[in-house]
């Protein structure tokens, strides 16, 4: 295909989406899939919709989360994150550490949303 | 979503981020995702679609912004009823506790904010179902579209507690309808929010 065909904002909408940084990445996810729901089922029911679209923005969602979660970021930042973009009850622990097991646990239910999206 | 093509796209409002950084993996144009994504695109077409709630949520399993949102549903906390303040606790009828629970002022505030988003910014929403087969939205509408609460301790600043606040954001996700073809969307949900 000819890069020429695609038309120009939906070329310019999937340069801005490539280049947001690893955290936007992230916040976008957590608003797209985990924001309003009502549990994890739901969470995957959200993941497999996407995935039976296109997988590209699931690959791409796994990748920064494991970059987030292994930058220096300012204190605070994967706990608003997590209880604030993605309104998350992290009552058993609402610190970045408890942030940060919540988006591993994401991270783990999007890798298995991908296998099973292969397999198919 | 019930489609009934009018009106044309304008002005955005919503946020957009500006902390760009050079893109991981470029997207190329033999990448069968782009031709797909053009495909998708030409389907949408150019015309916003426009939305009502009621059908929306009544033809789509997904969709839930009457169930959890919606004008009639009852403020305020009450034993074995469903409401707005109940759902930072996770009470009766809801999955487990949130953070943000919030309720639109009306059935014409609502109607006229979902629309009015989605005719400011079609064309990005149409780029991002094809690409992404999702959208999400927020902006500030700047003036009071709802009511609800957040919960004070989220943050970790002590136990969790419903805090009243009435509110002029908005969040919205739109979806394509899985397997549609001809591709269509459908809103999953648009709320009043306490937080964008």
């Amino acid at each position: 295909m000819d890069a020429s065909q695609i038309p120009e904002s939906l070329r310019a909408r999937m340069a801005e989406q490539d280049a947001r940084r690893p955290l936007e990445k992230v916040r976008s996810l957590l608003r797209s899939h985990v924001a309003d729901t009502d549990g994890w089922g739901e969470i995957r029911d959200e993941l497999e919709m996407t995935s039976q679209h296109s997988t590209r923005p699931l690959r791409q969602s796994l990748e920064a989360i494991d970059a987030v979660l292994v930058e220096e970021l300012p204190a605070g930042t994967l706990l608003r994150m997590v209880a604030g973009d993605a309104g998350w009850p992290l009552d058993d622990d609402p610190t970045d550490a408890g942030a940060a097991v919540f988006l591993r646990k994401l991270a783990d239910l999007i890798g298995s949303v991908l296998d099973d999206s292969h397999r198919k | 979503m019930r489609v009934a093509q009018r009106g044309r796209a304008g002005e955005g409002r919503n946020v957009v981020s500006d902390n760009a950084a050079p893109p991981t993996s470029p997207r190329t144009h033999e990448d069968p995702d782009v031709a797909n994504a053009i495909r998708v695109y030409d389907q949408l077409g150019a015309d916003p679609p426009k939305v009502d709630v009621a059908l929306n949520d009544a033809a789509h399993s997904r969709a839930h912004t009457l169930d959890r949102h919606g004008p009639d549903l009852p403020l305020r906390q009450q034993a074995g009823v469903l409401t707005i303040e109940g759902r930072i606790y996770g009470d009766h009828g809801w999955g487990q506790p949130e953070n943000q629970s919030f309720k639109w002022d009306d059935p014409t505030v609502m109607t006229r904010e979902i629309n009015g988003y989605v005719q400011r910014n079609w064309e990005t929403i149409r780029s991002d179902l094809a690409t992404d087969g999702v959208h999400e939205g927020r902006y500030d509408a700047g003036h009071r579209v709802g009511e609800g609460f957040l919960n004070g301790g989220m943050y970790g600043f002590g136990p969790r507690h419903a805090e009243y606040t009435p509110t002029s954001l908005v969040r919205l996700r739109i979806r394509l309808v899985p397997g549609s073809d001809p591709a269509q969307p459908f809103l999953v949900s648009a709320f009043p929010a306490g937080i964008l």
